[in-house]
């Protein structure tokens, strides 16, 4: 079958959820839900996961724990710093800044902005696909150059992101 | 919202809270009373009780038995009222024409990614909802909002035009909802359609086998209660539930170039 | 406290910010504030339904109320005004 992986992929996600939701695990269960995860893989599998699957690509998920890591990281320190401005009357300035991604896939670019959001003092306002520009509400702006504005802000998630989406 | 209006509201639910403060010291009403009504009583021991086979429904949800099983005909009713809300809004909106115009647009990238994880995953919810129906708390209905979720978030995040691309229109839906309903009057006649030709008594709507006629409904699917008719009037329901409210969202976001015809028509009538 | 008051204590609660909430819908001029705060009122009477034992109104609600009356109080305000006038 073209595409194996992929299809077993979505159908084990959507199987799996399927029983949580309904809180049994009998046979009924488990032949409607094989049934609902078979039509639902076979009508969104081809728009969920773009490339095709690999056996290796479980080596992933190994990055994505680092990834996890590296955002809680980030979020403290983040906080940290609004804590900073909040007690101790810090002086800010806030801006808006144009910072350039090299991202492909779409789900590295919802996470990135996603996380960018997450963490507080950046929000990402809007995102311009074909000239690759996040345009980044920043509450600090130290720099207004967008290459030196990426290293400060998503390089870091970059570099981890290309590794499990790219 | 100026702060007279949050203080007029915050001393508004202060009076709800001094009346219903009254009432309950007064003894005017019991708050979740140990004492059952006998009917009520009767509904909780009889909806799944495999000893009296003459009266259960075999449906653990007492909701669904209820609904589906003991006043079945009502529902049905309820059922077509939707339809005819649905066939209200196409009178109002009578010459519409649905045009599918070029690539859709909608939000951004970052939104339609996050949508299209949520999707398949609210389809998998709903239609564990509604298949469990006679098992756990939810039903047909239940389920199709909850599926019907899916097709607001595709107008709001796609654009109505991705719909049309998916094959969506309108009328095939009403067609969808036609044949449910019609799956239900057929699911609701079998058992008199086998009753006629054993030549036995058998009732319309009926579920298990009663006192005077045997006729009796599937019980059990491999190793849980289905409950007979219930578990299709669930599914029939679900269909029918989201067909209507896709129909009515999508008439209510078409387009002004779609609806130019039906304000002429309108003003013909005028 | 008592563990079986709890209940209790949250039913008084939803039910009177609800109260609350549905005086600001009315007063509200801006009808996307309003449609908004409806949301927020939504939640609470979904709370309530489960706090009072009724858990398939409960699973109803939550879509109906956050998802399919927004989006049709939304289209209703595109195609017509977005504030309310004397």
């Amino acid at each position: 079958m073209k595409r194996f992986l992929n299809k077993l992929f979505v159908f084990t996600i959507i199987l799996v959820f399927f029983i949580i939701s309904t809180g049994s695990f009998k046979y009924y269960t488990l032949v409607i839900g094989v049934i609902v995860s078979a039509i639902t893989t076979y009508l969104f599998e081809s728009s969920i996961v773009k490339k095709t699957l690999r056996l290796y690509d479980v080596l992933k998920l190994l990055y994505l724990f680092k990834y996890i890591v590296y955002f809680v990281k980030a979020e403290i320190h983040a906080h940290l710093e609004l804590v900073e401005i909040i007690l101790f009357n810090k002086p800010i300035k806030p801006a808006i800044v144009a910072v350039p991604y090299h991202v492909e896939s779409d789900y590295g670019v919802t996470l990135i902005a996603l996380t960018v959001t997450n963490t507080p003092g950046t929000i990402v306002l809007n995102i311009d696909t074909n000239s690759k520009l996040m345009y980044i509400h920043w509450i600090n702006a130290s720099t207004f150059n967008p290459d030196e504005a990426r290293l400060i802000i998503t390089s870091g998630f970059e570099k981890l992101v290309e590794k499990i989406f790219g | 919202m100026i702060k007279r209006d949050v203080l007029v509201a915050f001393s508004l639910s202060l009076l709800v809270l001094s009346i219903s403060l009254i009432i309950w010291l007064e003894g005017y009403i019991r708050i979740a009373t140990p004492i059952i009504s006998s009917l009520g009583e009767s509904y909780l021991y009889y909806s799944y009780n495999p000893w009296y086979s003459n009266y259960t429904s075999f449906s653990l949800n007492v909701v669904s038995a209820i609904i589906w099983d003991y006043r079945g005909f009502d529902t049905f009713l309820e059922t077509t009222v939707l339809m005819a809300s649905i066939i209200a809004i196409y009178t109002l909106l009578r010459g519409f024409e649905e045009k599918v115009f070029l690539q859709p647009k909608g939000l951004s990238t970052i939104t339609k990614t996050a949508t299209k994880i949520v999707i398949p995953l609210i389809i998998a919810y709903a239609l564990a909802i509604a298949t469990h129906g006679q098992l756990t708390p939810g039903g047909g209905f239940q389920g199709g909002a909850t599926l019907a979720v899916i097709s607001s978030l595709i107008i709001a995040v796609y654009s109505l035009e991705f719909l049309y691309y998916m094959g969506y229109r309108s009328k095939r839906l009403v067609v969808i909802r036609g044949l449910c309903l019609i799956g239900l009057i057929i699911v609701a006649i079998t058992p008199l359609l086998i009753g006629f030709i054993l030549n036995t008594k058998s009732y319309i709507f009926q579920n298990m086998s009663k006192e005077d006629s045997f006729i009796s409904m599937p019980s059990f699917l491999f190793d849980a209660p289905l409950a007979g008719s219930i578990f299709f009037y669930n599914v029939f329901e679900l269909l029918i539930v989201f067909t209507g409210l896709t129909t009515a969202l999508m008439l209510l976001s078409l387009r002004d170039v779609e609806l130019k015809k039906a304000f002429e028509v309108r003003e013909v009538y005028e | 406290m008592n563990i079986v008051v709890l209940p209790y204590l949250l039913v008084i609660i939803c039910s009177l910010t609800s109260t609350f909430l549905a005086y600001l819908i009315v007063k509200e001029r801006n009808l996307v504030v309003a449609i908004l705060l409806l949301l927020g009122q939504g939640i609470f009477h979904s709370l309530l339904y489960y706090l009072l034992m009724a858990p398939d109104l409960f699973i109803t609600y939550i879509p109906v109320s956050v998802g399919i009356t927004p989006l049709l109080l939304f289209l209703l305000i595109k195609k017509t005004e977005w504030r309310e006038y004397d």
